[in-house]
């Protein structure tokens, strides 16, 4: 038994394959699908998707959306999706260092704080990959 | 008549105009296959959006939403979509044509804009003072980004109460030869816009968490895949006028080419039979 994955952007098909397992970041802790699970639908959080291919491990990153499992095929909706090879460590390292700052400037917008620790966390899981 | 040499040189001009709409129409077609391409691409993940949207329009908590609430008592709102360039044919008039329509309408009296584009842009500061934001240099593929901070604006005024209701006008893709400029209503959302049949609504799910956060979260992102996908159309519109209008372009320089050909040949022709007039008449003259 295997599980169909196909992780939909609003621009790019970014994965479709066969899968033995997979984890998603879900917005209330990893979550696990193997196959028979349940028709299932979840919010993803900003983080790492992995998933094992052909008895090999591979992680895209997948920045907020949707799971949805349905007879052994798992749609994960994304905002966007990336794969570690696509990103530029230094760069990302560089996004944490000016969101930093910002965070360190901004005292009075709640608003403002609360939107830019989203993006310092979706820079620190991109330097993370990048890295791994 | 004109004299050989003007003609000859006309149409040496045309022929470069000639050459220049047809680059403009390789061009056009090729930019147009890649919009096609990007709306195919947005397909899935729309169509997806919808569907999970029909099996949560039933949750609970569904009707204290606000994009599904009736707006506020303010005049309208509407994003209209045009192009950064010209030479597309009637492309940006339909659209400047319809949104002034749309401005003298009921629903649009008093209503604020947001362009997209730098022709409605033009346009609608000129003529009216209703622009309230616009959006310049859009390129020529949609972007995601660009739909996405339109889509966080015009929610910002309709929850806060500035805007009653949101409208995008833009231009339905039909075909390459086919496009149509068009208004609708963006919200509130309404069970309409929801209950598309072409889609089918999604099973029962296991969900996490709550129905009600769930919905809460997809409803601004439909939003935002509404807002994209009127720009795919928008663009995709853009390449098929502008290739029509340079292959009609294209064609009209091939027939005043073929006209002044005639005209050159007829001139010259005229020419040769005045000057054998000359030697005949001369040539009898010594005979005479």
């Amino acid at each position: 038994m295997a599980l169909r994955l196909r992780v939909v952007t609003p621009t790019r098909l970014a994965v479709d394959t066969e899968v033995t397992e997979l984890t998603a970041p879900g917005s209330e802790g990893q979550m696990g699908v193997l196959p028979s699970h349940v028709t299932f639908l979840g919010q993803l959080d900003v983080g790492l998707l992995r998933y094992t291919e052909g008895g090999t491990s591979k992680q895209v990153i997948v920045h907020g959306g949707y799971a949805e499992v349905i007879d052994d095929v798992v749609t994960i909706l994304a905002d966007h999706a990336e794969f570690p090879e696509e990103i530029d460590g230094a760069a990302a390292k560089a996004d944490i260092e000016r969101i930093n700052g910002e965070l360190a400037e901004e005292r009075e917008d709640t608003n403002r704080v609360s939107e830019l620790l989203g993006e310092l966390k979706k820079a620190q899981t991109r330097a993370d990959a990048a890295s791994a | 008549m004109a004299s050989l040499k003007e003609i000859r040189r006309r149409i040496g001009s045309v022929k470069n105009t000639q050459q220049v709409t047809k680059a403009m129409k390789m061009v056009a077609a090729a930019k147009l296959r890649r919009a096609q391409a990007a709306a195919e691409n947005s397909r899935e993940y729309s169509a997806k959006l919808t569907g999970i949207l029909r099996s949560l329009s039933g949750a609970p908590g569904a009707d204290s939403q606000p994009f599904l609430q009736p707006g506020a008592d303010a005049p309208a709102h509407a994003i209209v979509v045009g192009s950064d360039r010209g030479l597309c044919g009637g492309y940006n008039t339909s659209i400047v044509k319809l949104g002034e329509r749309w401005l003298k309408s009921e629903d649009g009296q008093g209503a604020k804009i947001t362009t997209v584009g730098r022709r409605p842009t033009d346009h609608f500061t000129r003529h009216t003072d209703a622009v309230d934001a616009s959006h310049l240099d859009v390129g020529a593929a949609a972007n995601i980004e660009l739909a996405r901070k339109v889509a966080a604006d015009v929610s910002r005024r309709f929850l806060a109460g500035e805007a009653g209701t949101v409208h995008i006008i833009y231009t339905q893709f039909r075909s390459a030869i086919s496009q149509e400029a068009v208004a609708v209503q963006l919200l509130p959302l309404t069970t309409q816009s929801v209950d598309d049949e072409t889609v089918e609504a999604g099973p029962d799910y296991v969900f996490e968490p709550d129905p009600g956060s769930i919905l809460g979260s997809l409803l601004p992102r439909y939003v935002e895949t509404k807002i994209y996908h009127a720009m795919l159309e928008a663009i995709a519109s853009e390449h098929g006028a502008r290739m029509t209008a340079m292959d009609s372009a294209t064609r009209n320089a091939s027939d005043m080419i073929d006209r002044l050909t005639l005209e050159m040949n007829r001139a010259r022709q005229a020419g040769i039979t005045t000057e054998l007039m000359e030697i005949v008449s001369g040539a009898e003259a010594l005979n005479g």
